[in-house]
Formats: structure tokens, sequence, C-alpha cells
């Protein structure tokens, strides 16, 4: 307060002086041409004179100008600067200028900064390019949009989650992904594996919560990607902020109705390659017919997982079948949106309801969607504004079983022999029938024990607003964000799906509450020091509550045939988790603004988090930020329209979860390492025991330090640049770290490596052609990050990152010192000091007993590239989407090469090869070995095989991400008399994924494995493969 | 100005409130789960179960691989018929042992003062758990193990130091057993072994005596494990109904070989040489030990010719979810008795201790006894007759691995189809141990034999 009340005399002073000046004074008011609303702030300026003065609350100003000069200068942010005669009383309009220099963006706090005033960086998304994308899920409409960004999907099933990451991989244990911001309210954006799908690997790919918002609502994004962007809205922010504002209404004559409507299809985009050639069978020659089952539905013969049979040719009554093909089938996207908005001089509205219904290429999948948003804005007095949204979603699913599961479709798809008709999926009783008797059919699978979920979500925000004066308005912010999700996974009598797999069914209910609360108290202003130096400052506080409960219950042993109620089991586990923790935070900014050129702004926010220890409990953390102007210093040529340079320095914290600092009793639970677990209740009797993961009673949170530089310019008026470098710091990384199991615990939560993110960003748009008719603009993103772990603590020796690995056979993602987090460690060939392998007397290559890195994960820099055309109404736009370089771990093409279903195992299977190496004695190997060894056990991962060869090196892959083909034919019904009331029309034909290029021999590079709720990256194993679609998408404004 | 009076009211309101401490003092209380447990109880019972998963999971699974009882056809169980047995392959079975060795520490360094019920059971338990992880890798840690918070890198005992450790820790709960119960709280259906049974928890006492008594023959020389173990037969289990048995309860907690035949079906059938054996023998314990194969007849697979046709495990040891597994039994103490009989030159005695042996076997397997199949077995009472003989009747526990390693007997033939061609003689070091303890004792070679086995 002590500081206010200092400005607030340098304030008074300085008006004092403007009044003592010897002039005539006139007045007048600056309104907007766009809207007539009153220009508040707008800077007016005697033409060649450094004086000047700034509008008020009402855009009225008061200014003294010399005899000899009438010109006035008016400008304002976003606003084309206008030369105008002084006269007393006059009005002055200002138009809209879209060009970039002037871009207002929405920053920390929902608070509109002038984006040449800002030191970091901040990307731009429009509303319309998320929409182009036809995502239903906003996350993943960002991918390939903009530079330092990765989003990943999980795969191409409706609903399945996305994954962003901003500037690399921050944390381990906390979450590495941005905050999302809906209008100023944090919104949760997690994913629940929620019944039946308690790991990351199995079980079925849930939505990130996200998908809940309706990309139609949405007018732009602002992605502010470095720590000091974020400083303001505290700890989780360090990830980056992705801001999405949405649509408002505006002043306008009765009420605006616009329409969209689009229809849309897709199919399978990539597949392995699969060979129709060869039968069910095992040693070459004898056929191994299909598993057969008795009247009770359970198997008397198991019939065989591999495809090492005779020719199918040569079997009698035997056919090849494309599994593949007959399995997957189209999809159907409808989605309809309608909005109403409309707005006065004293208000604004707009209302919308969505609603999405999609079916999945795997059948009986899909995602329902219908969303109600509601955004308002009253102004009771010029001073006083109260706004309030609400957004009510319903999002319900029917999702299919995915990846390390032998329910999982791919699994017991991409495995069968093309001798079976995957559409024999059932026996005259309905029972599971397949060529394996241990896996459900793919398709008995997705229509008998299906996931299905619903999520009713509640977002509401409100705030008032109290404008006293310009240099002092304060915001009283209140939003809530809740929701309910009821999930249910059937496993029907004779899958194996159920936890003991003996086909006994099994049902798991689970009911997920999740409630975010925040408060913010906000005071700002602008305060003009001088004529030259001007102060925006904000000050505030916020509280901020996460809580949740989760309710589970499973039911074993169906009594009733496919009954799946619990009350038809014989036996139960119950269990429930509550959650919750607070934040509370102070915090405020002081930016100061020079001759328009130099801006300089402080921030500091201090955090009490309930989740750490009293003594480490509170936090407080500055940044400093820079940015000049030099094309308004330096006497540049003209063609340089903007030259920007920047810098800034930011310190963040991040808060552990709940209940991480003492250690206590839990349900005592043994795993077998390839069986089933035991765990109490044990016969009705309960137990406890020592938790396996000990706590640090002496938590602290994560630290980040981040340091960013950046040049901005603009060319001609028609280049582009915005470059960043960065470097950020993340010390005492909260980690479970793996601990010698013969302390009696395996884990240790608690704080250990330190980890460093470099990178740089690019982004550069042209506009090549800006004619009346025609326009073509290009813009080119591209990025690089690399990520190193630079101190392990404790002497910890952190082995594995957390447990998304699946079995003791696939590697695992490791945290090493010296080496990006996330590297593949697993085992390996012994090789000798020339490099070569040692091959053992049965010719394959002797596998060495350790681990060690076999691969890294991390991309060596990704790209996208965006051509937008316009001929009058016709526009047509298209993404390439680019990475380079990481290795993935195909556990798929290893399990297939082993099974013999792979085309290559197939090629030739009279062929032998002799493995390059030497043998133990030095000599170069001559053994050969049958195809089958070869793929069984080098190429395969059968017995004998390591890791190191399912690794595929440096994979890039170039995507057509997205193509739309736009025609606005708005003039052409709107000249037609009676059609003249409408004010949009537009018809596009868009598709999303149409090819890949890669040198990946799986499925698809992008998707990855362990969902995104984990860090673990670059693993496949039975993922299921994305999609390429299609949509015809037709939009009315009236 | 009022107005400014006002909001900065408004303001310092606000920060008072937000520096409001009982959220922040209370939010993370853990309404989950406890942080101190009150009695031994539910500790116990938790331990058991680690102890059920240590004596018939994955590592007995293993080890009648290598023993031949069973195959592997295909996947895993197949790597380890080749024995493939990777650093990562036991990691969770030596992970368990610890995880109950903790809680049994708990109980004994928390409770054992006051419940010397629990203490006596408790050291029983670590005694048998310490015997697993001691016979299968050596070196081990114990003294400096469980100690959680406190040390993360435990030194690793000798199995030397190992062995007389597990023996202070019987002689102790012998003392315990034998103390008048001072407290109410005593071992009741908490104990779902013994049911708090301390007479049959003291007999087991002296049977484990017993058993790691001659699993020293080689080291302290014959007869002074031979004299050993006769000493503490004497005390121990004295009937089929003394055996320590895993129950399953079918429902959530399912036997373990059942389990994991339904869940990795077609992994692991039944053995050639040990099918062979039993029915050149006509063995009555065939038709409980294996089902019937494809055929409708019985028959192993072979580790050089895996036929996952071959004869499934069977109702004995796998029947349903809720079949018994027996640990610790009273056969193994006749067979016990009967060796160190011999090792003494009481062949007579020997031959029948051997009788009771396999009767009792015959009992536990079929469930009632065949006097004339088990005077024929017994008949030969050499090392070679007794370690086959118990070979038999102990399948699914570990015993006939480490008397293999022991004796030699039976003479097992190595996979010829493995690049080794010898069968281990014990696991590695785990992976988690060698990346994580710096103070382990690294053993990388399967080949390398334990102390006891020099």
């Amino acid at each position: 307060m002590r500081k206010l009340t200092f400005l607030l005399a340098c304030l008074l002073l300085v008006s004092v002086g403007l009044v003592n000046a010897q002039s005539k004074s006139i007045s007048g008011k600056v309104v907007s041409a766009d809207d007539g609303q009153p220009v508040i702030g707008a800077t007016v300026k005697v033409k060649g004179a450094s004086m000047g003065t700034i509008t008020n609350a009402d855009g009225v100003f008061k200014i003294s100008v010399p005899e000899s000069q009438k010109a006035l200068v008016v400008s304002y942010v976003g606003m084309m600067n206008a030369e105008v005669v002084a006269q007393n009383g006059m009005t002055v309009k200002l138009q809209l200028d879209s060009k970039m220099i002037d871009e207002v963006v929405v920053t920390a706090l929902g608070i509109k900064r002038d984006k040449k005033a800002l030191g970091y960086s901040v990307s731009k998304v429009e509303g319309g390019d998320l929409q182009k994308s036809n995502e239903p899920n906003i996350i993943e409409g960002l991918a390939g949009k903009v530079a330092g960004v990765q989003v990943t999907s999980t795969s191409g099933t409706p609903g399945a989650s996305s994954r962003i990451i901003i500037r690399g991989q921050k944390s381990i244990n906390l979450s590495s992904q941005p905050l999302i911001v809906l209008d100023g309210q944090i919104i949760d954006n997690s994913i629940n594996n929620n019944a039946g799908s308690g790991t990351n690997v199995g079980g079925v790919d849930d939505s990130n919560r996200a998908i809940d918002l309706n990309p139609e609502d949405i007018e732009n994004v602002s992605l502010l990607k470095g720590a000091a962007a974020a400083a303001l809205y505290g700890e989780n922010a360090r990830n980056g902020v992705i801001i999405y504002t949405s649509k408002k209404g505006s002043k306008r004559k009765g009420v605006g109705v616009d329409f969209t409507a689009s229809t849309g299809f897709e199919v399978l985009s990539n597949m392995v390659d699969l060979q129709h050639t060869y039968a069910a069978g095992t040693n070459g020659t004898t056929y191994v017919a299909p598993a057969q089952y008795g009247s009770d539905g359970f198997a008397t013969s198991n019939g065989t997982n591999q495809s090492w049979g005779p020719l199918i040719s040569s079997v009698p009554g035997l056919k090849s079948y494309d599994n593949v093909k007959n399995f997957y089938k189209t999809g159907k996207t409808q989605n309809y949106n309608v909005a109403f908005s409309g707005g006065n001089d004293k208000g604004t509205f707009r209302a919308s309801l969505g609603h999405l219904n999609q079916t999945g290429i795997v059948p009986n999948t899909s995602l329902k969607k219908t969303t109600f948003n509601l955004n308002s804005e009253y102004n009771f007095t010029d001073k006083l504004s109260v706004g309030a949204d609400v957004l009510f979603t319903n999002t319900s699913g029917v999702r299919a079983q995915k990846g390390s599961n032998v329910s999982g479709i791919m699994l017991s798809l991409l495995r069968m022999p093309a001798s079976y008709d995957v559409r024999d999926y059932q026996t005259s009783q309905g029972y599971n029938k397949n060529y394996y008797a241990y896996y459900d059919n793919p398709l008995y699978t997705v229509y008998n024990n299906p996931y299905k979920d619903e999520t009713n979500r509640m977002i509401l925000n409100g705030h008032i607003n109290y404008k006293y004066s310009k240099w002092l308005n304060a915001m009283l912010r209140a939003g809530a964000d809740t929701y309910t999700t009821h999930a249910q996974q059937n496993y029907s009598y004779t899958s194996n799906g159920n936890s003991t797999s003996d086909g006994s069914g099994q049902v798991y209910v689970d009911t997920y509450n999740k409630s975010l609360y925040n408060v913010d108290l906000i005071f700002n202003g602008l305060v003009s020091l001088t004529d030259d130096i001007n102060l925006n400052y904000n000050a505030g506080g916020s509280i901020n509550s996460t809580s949740s409960n989760d309710l589970y219950s499973i039911g074993s042993t169906m009594l009733e045939i496919n009954k799946f109620n619990l009350s038809n089991f014989s036996t139960f586990t119950a269990q429930n988790y509550d959650s919750k923790q607070i934040k509370e935070g102070i915090y405020g900014s002081l930016e100061f603004g020079f001759y328009d050129q130099f801006y300089l702004t402080m921030t500091g926010r201090n955090d009490w988090s309930s989740t750490l220890p009293k003594n480490n409990r509170s936090y407080f953390y500055p940044s400093i930020l820079g940015s000049w102007l030099f094309s308004k210093t330096l006497n540049l040529p003209s063609w340089v329209s903007l030259g920007k340079l920047r810098g800034s320095y930011a310190s963040t914290y991040a808060a552990p979860g709940p209940y991480n600092t003492i250690t206590t009793y839990t349900t005592p639970y043994y795993y077998d390492t390839f069986g089933p677990q035991l765990y109490s209740p044990y016969g009705g009797v309960g137990a406890y025991g020592y938790s396996t993961t000990l706590k640090n009673p002496d938590l602290k949170p994560e630290h980040n330090k981040e340091y960013e530089l950046g040049l901005e310019l603009e060319l001609f008026n028609r280049l582009h640049l915005n470059t960043s470098a960065y470097k950020s710091t993340n010390y005492d990384l909260l980690v479970t770290a793996p601990i010698a199991p013969s302390s009696g615990s395996s884990y240790y939560y608690t704080n250990g490596p330190t980890v460093e993110n470099k990178g740089l960003e690019i982004e550069l748009g042209y506009d090549i052609l800006k004619g009346k008719d025609l326009e073509w603009n290009v813009s080119i993103n591209w990025s690089l990050n690399r990520n190193k772990v630079i101190a392990l603590q404790d002497n910890l020796n952190y082995s594995a990152e957390g447990s998304d690995y699946f079995s003791g056979s696939s590697p695992i993602p490791a945290v090493v010192l010296g080496q990006p987090l996330g590297v593949f460690y697993g085992s390996y060939y012994k090789r000798n000091s020339a490099g070569q392998l040692i091959i053992g007397s049965d010719g394959l290559p002797v596998m060495a007993t350790d681990s060690k890195i076999i691969g890294d994960p991390t991309p060596k820099w990704s790209g996208g590239f965006r051509n937008n055309f316009k001929y009058k109404g016709v526009s047509l736009s298209f993404l390439f989407d680019i990475r380079k370089g990481g290795d993935i771990w195909d556990g798929t093409l290893a399990r297939l090469n082993r099974l013999g279903v792979t085309q290559a195992s197939a090629n030739n299977r009279a062929a032998t090869y002799v493995i390059p190496g030497v043998l133990e004695d030095g000599t170069a190997n001559t053994i050969a070995i049958s195809n089958k060894a070869y793929y069984v056990s080098y190429l395969g991962d059968g017995s004998g095989s390591v890791n190191e060869t399912s690794v595929e090196k440096d994979i890039n892959w170039i995507r057509l991400r997205d193509v739309s083909l736009g025609y606005n034919f708005t003039k052409l019904i709107s000249n037609a008399h009676s059609l003249s009331f409408v004010r949009n029309a537009e018809l596009t034909l868009s598709a999303r994924n149409l090819f890949i290029i890669t040198n990946y021999k799986g499925i698809d590079p992008e998707n990855s494995f362990a969902g995104s709720s984990s860090n673990t990256i670059g693993f496949d194993y039975f993922n299921s493969p994305s999609t390429k679609s299609y949509y015809l998408t037709l939009k009315f404004g009236f | 100005m009022k107005k400014i009076k006002y909001i900065t009211i408004l303001a310092i309101s606000f920060l008072a409130l937000t520096s409001c401490q009982s959220e922040l003092d209370s939010y993370n209380d853990n309404s989950n789960s406890p942080s101190q447990i009150t009695y031994p109880t539910t500790l116990l019972t938790g331990a058991e179960v680690g102890t059920i998963m240590n004596a018939t999971g994955n590592l007995p699974r293993t080890f009648t691989l290598l023993t031949q009882h069973t195959n592997g056809n295909s996947f895993q169980s197949l790597d380890f018929t080749n024995y493939v047995l990777t650093e990562t392959d036991n990691e969770t079975d030596w992970s368990n042992i610890y995880q109950a060795g903790l809680n049994l520490n708990e109980i004994i360094t928390k409770f054992g003062s006051t419940y010397s019920y629990y203490d006596g059971v408790a050291r029983v338990l670590m005694a048998l758990n310490m015997g697993y992880a001691t016979d299968l890798w050596g070196d081990v840690p114990f003294s400096d193990a469980f100690k959680g918070l406190s040390n993360f890198t435990p030194k690793y005992d000798t199995q030397q130091e190992v062995y007389t450790k597990i023996q202070l820790y019987l002689d102790s709960a012998i003392i315990d057993f034998a103390k008048p119960s001072n407290t109410t709280i005593v071992p009741g259906a908490d104990d779902i072994f013994y049911q708090g049974d301390v007479d049959k928890w003291t007999k087991l006492a002296y049977g484990l005596k017993a058993r790691y008594a001659m699993r020293l023959s080689q080291r302290d020389g014959s007869t002074v494990a031979a004299t050993k173990v006769l000493q503490y037969v004497a005390n121990a289990l004295s009937s089929s109904s003394d055996n320590l048995v895993a129950t399953f309860d079918g429902g959530n907690n399912q036997n373990l070989w059942y389990g994991f035949d339904n869940q990795r079906g077609g992994y692991m059938s039944m053995g050639k040489y040990f099918i062979d054996m039993l029915k050149t023998d006509i063995d009555p314990r065939l038709s409980y030990f294996a089902s019937k194969d494809a055929d409708g007849g019985y028959s192993g697979s072979a580790p050089e010719d895996a036929n996952s046709d071959a004869s499934p495990f069977g109702s004995y040891f796998a029947g349903s979810g809720s079949t018994s597994n027996i640990i610790f039994s009273f056969s193994e103490v006749k067979f016990l008795e009967a060796e160190a009989k011999a090792r003494l030159g009481s062949t007579a005695d020997a031959q029948i201790a051997l009788q009771a042996a396999i009767s009792a076997s015959l009992i536990d397997v079929t469930g009632s006894d065949d006097a004339t199949f088990a005077a024929t077995y017994s008949a030969d009472a050499s090392i070679k007759n007794i370690i086959t003989q118990k070979y038999i009747s102990l399948f699914t526990t570990l015993e006939p691995y480490n008397d293999w390693r022991r004796t030699g007997y039976p003479v097992l033939t190595p996979n010829q189809n493995s690049q080794s061609k010898k069968i281990p003689v014990r696991l590695i070091t785990p992976r988690s141990e060698r990346t994580l303890n710096a103070n382990a004792t690294v053993v990388s070679s399967m080949y390398t034999p334990v102390w006891w086995n020099n």
C-alpha cells in the first residue's frame, strides 16, 4: 500500500504540473469506430510535441494546445493512429488496426496487454484455426500450430487423450503439462484412470478433461510459453499457460444467430504390414486349428497365437482373411452448434449449444458431447460491471480395451493368424470365440466388454469489476470447476479380461468427483508517472483449492450370466480415496513503460501450499522482464515496421500433491511377476502393511529458474519473425525414486534430480500476396528442445521414471545423469571392443545380463508449415507437421515378428541368416540360423532376444495435419433481397491426417502407449492406431 | 479518499484471509490411510499374505522349470526353461521377500516386547523368508535390512551370517512361544496359517531349524548337520495336520498356480522328466500332480521339444482358485530325518523315516496312504533315493531345487536347446539392488554357487 500511496503522490504532482501549463485547453472523447465504445487509456498528443494525455474511463480527454499547433495525434494499442484537428467537444473515432505489431493478447490473470510491450513469448492461435482441425479435443487442435509446443495423441479412438508439452518435460512426478485457463478460470485437464483402467498401459484410452470444452466456443487461444509469462499464475504455470478465450457477444441490433453443422467420416490411417499367406501353427508344417469351445463357453483346446504354420493354400478348407480390414469400420462424426449473441450499451451476451456425436473406427466405440455455454457481461454503471460465464457439458463415451491386455483389441487382432476370420467371434451361445483361447476376440471384446463413462461438468465463473479510475481498477473473480464422472467396465462371462482371467466375469463401477475453486482479488491500473513513463501495476491475492473423491467397487464372479450389477456378483472389493489441497497466494507486478520504447516488468508472488511440511510451505518467487522496441529508438529504414528485443528471468515453484510427507500403512499388495496378486482382505481378514513408498517428511517444492531472450521483427509489413531462446532449470524435482528393496520399501517420494531444458523457437510468417482478391501467406514454426538430467541428489540413483512399464521384459523409461529424461534402459547384446556382436554356439548373439541405455525418445526438432490461400470467397489452408528424430521402442513389431505374423517374417520362410558378428573365439560368425529363429529370437522378442533390437532409431515424420477448402458465399445469397439478413455463409471441406511419411515401421510414431497422464513417451506396444478423417462444414450467421 | 480507505481495508482483509492457517494445517491430514498402527494383528496378516506369495508364487514356479517338474512352452516360461534368467525376472520376488520382512520387523521391533507370541510368529516367518532369499541369492541383507528411511543401502551379510541369524531367530521364537501370554492380544483369526496355535508354531520353528541345519551338510559336514537335524526333528511337526499351508479364498485371492495358468495360459505344462518318473513308478500321485493331456493321457513337455498339449497342472496344487498349497510339511520333516539317519549310518531307521515321509506325502497329495507303494519306494534308503523321493513329494516347494544343488539328485540332463546347456545354480543380483544399493554384493553369473553349495 505504501508504494501505491507514493505513486499516487507522484501522479498528483504531474497533474498539477499539467494544469499550470500556459495554453488553451480543449476536451474531447475518443471512441472505437468499430462499436462506438469509449477508448480508455488512449494517448492524445499535440503533433510534434512531447506533451500529451490519456483518455479516462469514459474515453474523455482534456489537453492544452498551444496557439501555434492545431493537430492532435490520438493513438491506442491495437488501433490505427488518428491525426485530427483540435476542436473542443470533438469525438475522435479510432479504426481497429489488424496489423500484428499492435496485437493485443490476453496475458496472466486475464489481463489484456499490448503484445509489443511484453517481455516474453506469447503465441496466439485463432479459434478458426482450432476449428479447422476438426478435433473435438481442444488440446489436439493445437498440434503443429505453435513453435515449442508438442502435442501427442494417445490414439485415434474417440475421446482418447492428448498430451501437450511446452518447451520440454520439466517434471517427473508432477505434471509437465501447461495450465489450462478458460476466461480467467483455471480448469481441470487431468486424466482419470477410472473403472478397470487403473494402469496407464492397459485398460482403455481415457480422455483428458479439456475435451469437455467445445472448440466452436473458442474465440482465440494465447499460449504463454515461458515461466516469466506465467509467474503470476503460480506454480503450475512454469509449464506454460494456455488461455482459451470464449467468444463473446458484441453490441448489435437484435440477436445474432450463428449456426454450424458439420459431418465427417474417418478411416484407419496406418497399419503394420502383416502377412496373409501362412496359417496358424508352430513348426512350419502342421496347421494348428483354432481354439475349440465346450457348451459352457470354455475352451476344450487352446489353439495357438503363432503363425508359423504351413501355407494357407496348402491346407484344404482354409482361406486367407484380411482381418484388419474386416475389423475396422468407418467412423462417423456429426457436430452441430448454434449460438445466439447480442449486446447493447449496457451489456453483451452469447449463448451457445453444441452437440457432437462421434463413432469410432473400432466398432461400438463412441463419444457424445453436449455443451451449453453462456457468456455475459453487464455494465451497471460506467464504473461497475459484472460478468458471468456458465459452461455445462455432458460427455459420454464407449471405449475399447487397449494395449498390454488379453482383452485388448490390437493385441488379439494383430496377432491373429490370417487363416482365422475375426468375424467368427462368438460361439452359438454368444460366448467368446477366438483363434487362441487366452485372448478375447477383438469383435467379441468390443461388443461384450464395453467401458462406458459419462461426465457431467459445470464451470462457473463470475467477476465484478469496479473501475474507480484509470489508475485503480478492482476485480473480484470467483470460479468453480466441478464434475462427476461415472464409469463402468464390464467383463463378460468367458472373457479373459477379468483380473483373474478365468472367464468368471467382472464389473468395475467407479464414481469420481472433482472440484476446483478459485478466488482472485486483483487491483490494477495505469499510472502516468511522467509524459513518457507509464506504470501498469497489478496486485492481488488468490485462493485455489482442489478436492476429489473416488468411490470404486469391483464385483467378481458373476451369478447370472452377463448381468452387470454389483448384486449379481459374489466377491467384492470396494475402495474410496479422498484428496484435498489448498493453495493461497499473493502477487503483484509493476510494468514500467518508457517513451513507448522500453518496458520493464517486475513480478513477485508468494504461495502457501497445504501439501508441504510447515517449514517449507511458504515460498516467494520473482521475475523480471524487459523489452526494447529498438525500431522506435534507432533510425532504421522504413521497411522495418517493428523491431523488438526482449529478455526475462523468472523463478517459480511447484508443490507436490497431497499426502506425500507422511508414510502410512496401507492395504498390503504382493505382486506375482507374471501371475495374480494377493492382497487383503484375505479370506475375510483385513490387513495393513507399511507402505512400499516411503515419504520424505522434509519435502520441498520443485524450483524452476528460467531465462529467455527473444527477438521480434516485422519487415515490409509482410514478414513477421518471432524467435526465442531459453534455458530452464528445474531443481528438486519430485520423484517416486526406486530404492533398494532390501530397505523393506521399494520407493521413496522425495526431491531428486535437476533437469535442464534449453531450446530455440522460431515463428515466421510471410504474406506473399496481399492483393485485394488474392491473398497468400505462409507461416512456419520450428523449435528444438534439449533436455538433460544435470544432477542427482542424495546419491539416489533413479533407474526408472515412475512405473509406467509393464513387465520385466520391456525397457524402462529411466532418469540417468547426463541423459534426457525417459531414455530407454533395457537389455542388450554383448559386443567385443570393435563393437561387433558376440555370437553364441546357437548362431544367436549372446545377451548381456545387465541393462543399459538403448535409446532416447526425445525428438531433435519439430516444426509446422502452414499455407493459406484466399481468392475472393474461396480459401485454402493446409498444415504440415514435421518431427525429426527420437527413438521408439517398437514392442509391437518385435512381438509380431516373433509370432510370424509380419510380412517380413513370411517373405522367405526357407531362408537362412548369418547374423554379422564374431564367435566367442574371435572368428567371424558363419552359423546360419533359420528364418524362424531369426524372426523369433533376433528381430522378435522371443527367448534370447534383447530390447535393444526393438528400438527403432531416429524416427522422422511429415504429416499433413489438416487441409481445408472453404467457400464463403455470403455475397452470393445476401444479394438476393429476401436473404439480405444473412451475415455470413460458408461451406468448408476439410480433412485431417491425410497422409504421413515416416521411416517408422510400426503403426504411428505419434501415438503414445502410456496415455497422456504419463510422462512416458516413445513406447509402442499394441497401441491403438490413428485415423484420417474428412469433414464437410456449413456455417451460417444471421 | 474515502473509497481508497475502503479499498485498503478490503485489501488488508483479503490478505488476512489468504494467510488463514487452519486449512493449510489440516488439509494434508491423510484420511485414506493411518500413519500409526495400534496392534500387531493387521501387520501379521499382511506379512503372512506376503509369505504365501513368496512360498507359492513366481519363485517356486520358476524353479520347478529348472528342476524339470514342469516345462516352459512359451514366452517368459520358455526363457526360464532355456536358462535365460535376467536381472529383472526375479526383481519382484526379491522385493516381496523384503516387503514381508519389513512388516515382520515392524512387529518384532514395535510390538515384540509386549506381545511375545507375535514376536515369535514374526521371527519364524522372518527365518522362512530370509531362508528363501539366501538360498537363491547367497549373500543378502539381513542385519542392515528393513530400516526404511534410515538406511537405503543395507550392507550384505554373508550367507554364513544369514544362516546363523536364521537359527537365532528360530531359537528366540521358541523361547517366545514357551512364555505364558501376558496380554489378551494373542494371534487368532489374524493368523491365517495356524489361527494362533502356539504349539504348531513351535513345531514349525523346530522343523525349519532342521531344514536349515541340513542345508549346511556340505559346510558343517554330514555328521554335524545330521546330528543337529535329528535333535530338531524330535520337536518338529508330528503329523500332516501340523503342515504349514497356504490357503486361498478363491475370490480376490486365488491360488497362484491356478491364477498364473489362467492369466498366462499356454506358458507352462508339466515336465517330461517328472511325468515319466511318476508313470514309471505307477505313482498314485500322478493324476493329482498332472491333469490329462490333449490325448486323454498323461505326458510331460520336454525342454528340447516343447509341447503345449502336454499335461497341464494337476488338481493337487492348481485345481481351483481356492486350492491350498503346502509350504512346510510333516513329510519334509520325515525326509530330513531319513537323510540324517542315512548320513549317520542308521539305514533301518532311515527306511522307517523314508516310508513315513512318502506316506505323509501320499496323504497330503491324494488324501490317503498307499502302504505298499510307500514301502516299495522306501526300501532303498540311500541318499540318492531319499532325495529322489523327496523331489517327487515336495514338488511345488523350493526344496527339490535346493536338494538338487546340495546333493546332485536326481541327476537332471540340462536343456540341450539352451545356450549354456547348464542348469543355473542361483539367481543373479536383481537390477534394483545392483543399480540402487551401493553396498550390494553383486553376483552376475547364475553359475557361481552359493556358500553352502561349495
